[in-house]
């Protein structure tokens, strides 16, 4: 498994009526106070006019971070670029800490928005077609990892794992948890950086 | 596991795998320090890999420069340009034809190597942007694979042939030029007579001359589509260009027959890569090639080349081709029987739709804003394609992309299903349909926020639309992030381009309004400016001109453009003078940010310094009094005074310079000889003028200008001396204001007491 170049997405609560372009600040504001720990930050782009699309993005040398508006589904996603040490699962334990600590921040925004993210369900995005192609035997294989890696970290929990690419579409679930588990919080209690 | 290399070994065409494997070696060499930067900058220009902003490795951040420690450190892939700085990958759509399987792979490499956006440029290009420079052999490949090459997209060789998105369906065109840009495309590309020129070289084709789809006259080489007793050929332009100083193309012949395009072509090129500038990069372009030779000159050298052109077979072969050249519909022809529908598809049906040639088809026009496209959006339209019309995309020159071959009865399902992927904007070719460059998102040079201004814009227009004057509607609005022109800013009704101006010590974004250019007739005419406005007052000051013009035109049917030649310019610049004023930082600070972006429009080190003063300085005074001059000249020139107009733009460039001089000097000669002598002692020769990227081009203005004054006076070398009188001033506003940060920052540094 030498994928590294994947994502997770949190998705935002549907009630909430967001203006994405209102973080733009907020993105310039963690550039300036370095606010994402090992990542070189770049520079935020606006694609908020693009309806299907990946809204604010704030680009990292090592992922890109964005408030993202994919199938008009809100949420912040952060995908890997760069490479990182370690097998599949250590790889997906820093990238899910990463994207759960960035969301973390973004809920507690120094501009003082509202803004709240579904803590009981993420999406898995794998962003290479040659290391994982969306076919069935990768998708078996990514959605096993995933859920050893989620159950390993938050004991034992009964997940659903909903495939939601189509054919021509990146390999991607979304994988959801059937109680009441704060992937977010439990993140921050265990941290695998 | 295989690699992208060995899977697609067999599926690129071998010259282009080839091409892509030197690349990949030269990366792999360059790493290795064994290539010099600037002979390694044109090598990757030449694949399409171009630099972008914050690529030297610094970015301020609204309140300092920050170095960015990329992992590389300090190692180059081209004069202070950083290894690891994200970059923009430019990608050839020759004469903007695509298919749905090109435009699904176009949305996996944007997705796995870019920021998942397609965007299309004014010259019906793909362009990603924030890619790594060690990715690019592999989007090479992967594209490559399916027939699109990266190959001299950028560099100074001949760039993508665009034409009109309309070619063979078009009601008005002479024939289809689809074919011949497709053969000279291929005749042309890595052709050893187009390696050795000291800039690029654009050629566009148009199947009309009164339309403007394919904008032939802004372009060095131009072909608009022509038959003659029968005989297929064209009408061949030479010598246009936008860029700072535009220029109208010239008719070189008035009726080429086809079996000569390619010849012709190839001839020009020799004559080019011999005789054009290659030291002075600002001069380098075919335009000011045939400017200084002449036109009768340029023809007889281009003809005596082509004379001595040892015979190749590919100048004809394609023509045995043509009869089997075509596309062909997709699905049966049919009648759009229920016209019913939302008031936004009602709209859409009325501005999106393009009738076609052929009985019972239409051209679906999509509005892309900004020109932008996600990758999500592009692989389901590249599903929706393969329902409705096949392979039958084009990409256009204001950032679109139309579907031709619509079966007219399909319009209903056709907009539901782009409405669902947000690509059913109404308003294709309106005033809410806004061209705008990269400018300062991604470019290095912009100046201001192009982007952020035409989005802007976009979102105030687009409720008002329904309500607007049709004349007003169907105007046209292009915006550049700086002087280039890249937003085509010369041939709308109303262009913007990026500038700044400093105020009581902090910088403001500008946009000078360029208006009267004609869009139509191929770009028929370029716009003047009339004067910079602040950023934010753009918006009021395109509410306050349209409101002027309807208010004020002859009659219903005058256009924008018609309009504007028609009007003095003191008069049209007294519309806009409410809105050149700034307020005090202090009481409204948005003014000093830009367009979607926080941080002050200032670098790191400016703000307001011990010499940032309340006190308007001598030298700006004079600025703006150079302005006005410049201005006087536009005016002289409406009134057909053209020696007048000329001898102004001089003085005002004197103006300027003298503004300058005013700054180191209490004692300052008001000859002009003495002035333009200080000037290139103190300004010129110790660089002091000269701009980051286009060097000492604008001050070559002025001491040209002194060096050899006009013997006679055209139209054409007025206005073009007051575009350089222009830019010259604009020119010695960013000298004072780079001066005065010098002097901020050793104030700062404790340097000045």
């Amino acid at each position: 498994m030498e994928l590294y170049k994947f994502g997770i997405k949190f998705f935002t609560e549907p009630e909430l009526n967001i203006q994405v372009n209102e973080f733009i600040p907020e993105f310039h504001h963690w550039i300036q106070t370095d606010a994402v720990q090992n990542h070189l930050l770049i520079d935020v782009v606006d694609y908020s006019h693009i309806s299907d699309g990946p809204g604010i993005m704030l680009i990292a040398h090592e992922g890109q971070f964005s408030f993202d508006l994919e199938s008009e589904l809100p949420g912040f996603m952060y995908q890997r670029r760069t490479e990182i040490e370690g097998d599949f699962s250590q790889r997906l334990a820093s990238v899910f800490s990463t994207t759960a600590k960035a969301v973390r921040q973004l809920e507690r925004n120094s501009l003082g928005k509202p803004i709240q993210f579904k803590t009981n369900i993420f999406r898995f995005i794998a962003n290479d077609r040659l290391a994982a192609e969306n076919s069935d035997e990768k998708q078996n294989l990514y959605k096993e990892s995933v859920h050893t890696f989620i159950q390993r970290k938050f004991q034992g929990s009964k997940l659903e794992i909903e495939n939601i690419s189509s054919k021509n579409e990146r390999l991607a679930f979304n994988v959801k948890a059937q109680e009441d588990i704060n992937f977010l919080m439990s993140t921050e209690e265990g941290n695998n950086e | 596991m295989k690699n992208w290399k060995e899977i697609l070994e067999n599926q690129i065409e071998s010259e282009l795998r080839e091409q892509i494997n030197i690349f990949e070696t030269q990366i792999e060499l360059k790493k290795l320090d064994k290539i010099d930067d600037k002979i390694f900058a044109e090598t990757r220009l030449r694949k399409g890999v171009y630099g972008q902003r914050y690529d030297n490795g610094q970015r301020n951040d609204g309140e300092r420069t920050r170095e960015l420690q990329f992992p590389s450190g300090a190692k180059l892939k081209g004069p202070e340009t950083v290894w690891d700085a994200p970059g923009m990958l430019r990608i050839k759509i020759p004469f903007g034809a695509f298919t749905p399987t090109q435009l699904r792979v176009l949305a996996d490499c944007a997705e796995e190597y870019a920021d998942s956006v397609l965007h299309i440029t004014t010259r019906q290009d793909i362009q990603y942007h924030f890619v790594h420079i060690e990715d690019t052999p592999t989007i090479m490949r992967r594209l490559g694979a399916v027939g699109i090459t990266t190959h001299e997209a950028c560099g100074n060789v001949v760039r993508n042939v665009t034409a009109c998105p309309l070619a063979g369906v078009c009601h008005d065109e002479g024939f289809d030029v689809s074919p011949y840009a497709n053969a000279l495309t291929k005749f042309l590309l890595d052709h050893p007579d187009c390696q050795d020129f000291g800039r690029k070289f654009k050629i566009a084709f148009s199947g009309c001359s009164q339309h403007a789809c394919g904008i032939v006259n802004m372009h060095d080489l131009g072909a608009v589509a022509k038959t003659r007793d029968g005989k297929n050929g064209f009408e061949i332009y030479v010598g246009g260009g936008l860029g700072a100083v535009p220029h109208q193309a010239k008719v070189m012949y008035d009726f080429l027959p086809e079996e000569e395009l390619l010849p012709l072509s190839q001839a020009i090129g020799r004559v080019f890569a011999r005789l054009g500038e290659k030291k002075n990069r600002a001069k380098a372009r075919v335009k000011f090639l045939v400017a200084k030779l002449g036109l009768e000159e340029f023809t007889r050298l281009v003809e005596e080349e082509r004379k001595v052109l040892p015979h190749d077979d590919n100048w004809t072969s394609y023509i045995d081709e043509l009869p089997a050249w075509g596309e062909t519909p997709f699905k049966e022809s049919s009648i759009l029987q229920d016209r019913n529908g939302s008031a936004l598809y009602q709209q859409w049906l009325s501005q999106n739709i393009i009738d076609q040639r052929q009985d019972g088809y239409k051209v679906v026009v999509i509005m892309l804003p900004l020109g932008d496209m996600s990758s999500h959006q592009a692989r389901k339209l590249a599903d929706i394609s393969e329902t409705y019309v096949g392979d039958n995309l084009r990409t256009t020159v204001e950032q679109n992309i139309v579907l031709r071959w619509v079966s007219e009865g399909d319009l209903p399902n056709l907009y539901k299903e782009l409405d669902a992927i947000g690509l059913a904007d109404p308003g294709a070719g309106s005033i809410v349909d806004i061209t705008a460059c990269p400018g300062t998102d991604t470019c290095k040079l912009g100046i201001a926020s192009s982007r952020g201004l035409a989005e802007e814009l976009r979102l105030m227009l687009t409720p008002k639309q329904q309500k607007l004057d049709k004349a007003v509607r169907d105007m046209r609005i292009k915006i550049s992030g700086c002087f280039n022109s890249c937003g085509q800013h010369h041939i709308a009704d109303m262009g913007f381009y990026g500038n700044s101006r400093t105020f009581k010590g902090y910088k403001v974004p500008h946009f000078q309004v360029v208006l009267g250019g004609e869009w139509t007739n191929n770009a028929g005419s370029f716009g003047l400016a009339i004067g910079a406005v602040p950023s934010k007052n753009i918006p009021k000051v395109v509410l306050k001109l349209t409101d002027y013009f309807v208010q004020n035109r002859s009659n219903s049917k005058q256009t924008f453009q018609e309009f504007i030649s028609s009007r003095k310019k003191s008069e049209i610049k007294l519309q806009i003078q409410e809105f050149t004023e700034v307020p005090p930082y202090l009481e409204d600070a948005s003014y000093y940010t830009d367009w979607g972006d926080p941080r002050v429009f200032t670098l790191g080190d400016m703000g307001v310094g011990e010499c940032a003063g309340e006190v308007v300085s001598l030298t700006e005074v004079e600025l703006q009094s150079a302005e006005r001059i410049c201005f006087e000249a536009q005016m002289a020139l409406d009134e057909g005074n053209l020696e007048d107009a000329e001898e102004k733009a001089y003085k005002a460039m004197l103006r300027g310079a003298t503004a300058l001089l005013r700054k180191e000097f209490q004692d300052v000669s008001g000859d002009p000889d003495d002035i333009v002598s200080d000037f290139k002692e103190y300004f010129y020769d110790t660089k002091i003028f000269w701009d980051r990227f286009a060097h000492g081009k604008f001050g070559k203005y002025l001491l040209n200008r002194n060096e050899n004054p006009p013997g006679n006076w055209t139209d054409t070398s007025v206005r073009q001396q007051i575009e350089e009188s222009q830019l010259f001033i604009e020119a010695a506003h960013s000298c004072y204001a780079k001066l005065r940060d010098e002097e901020a920052a050793k104030v700062k540094g404790g340097t000045i007491s």
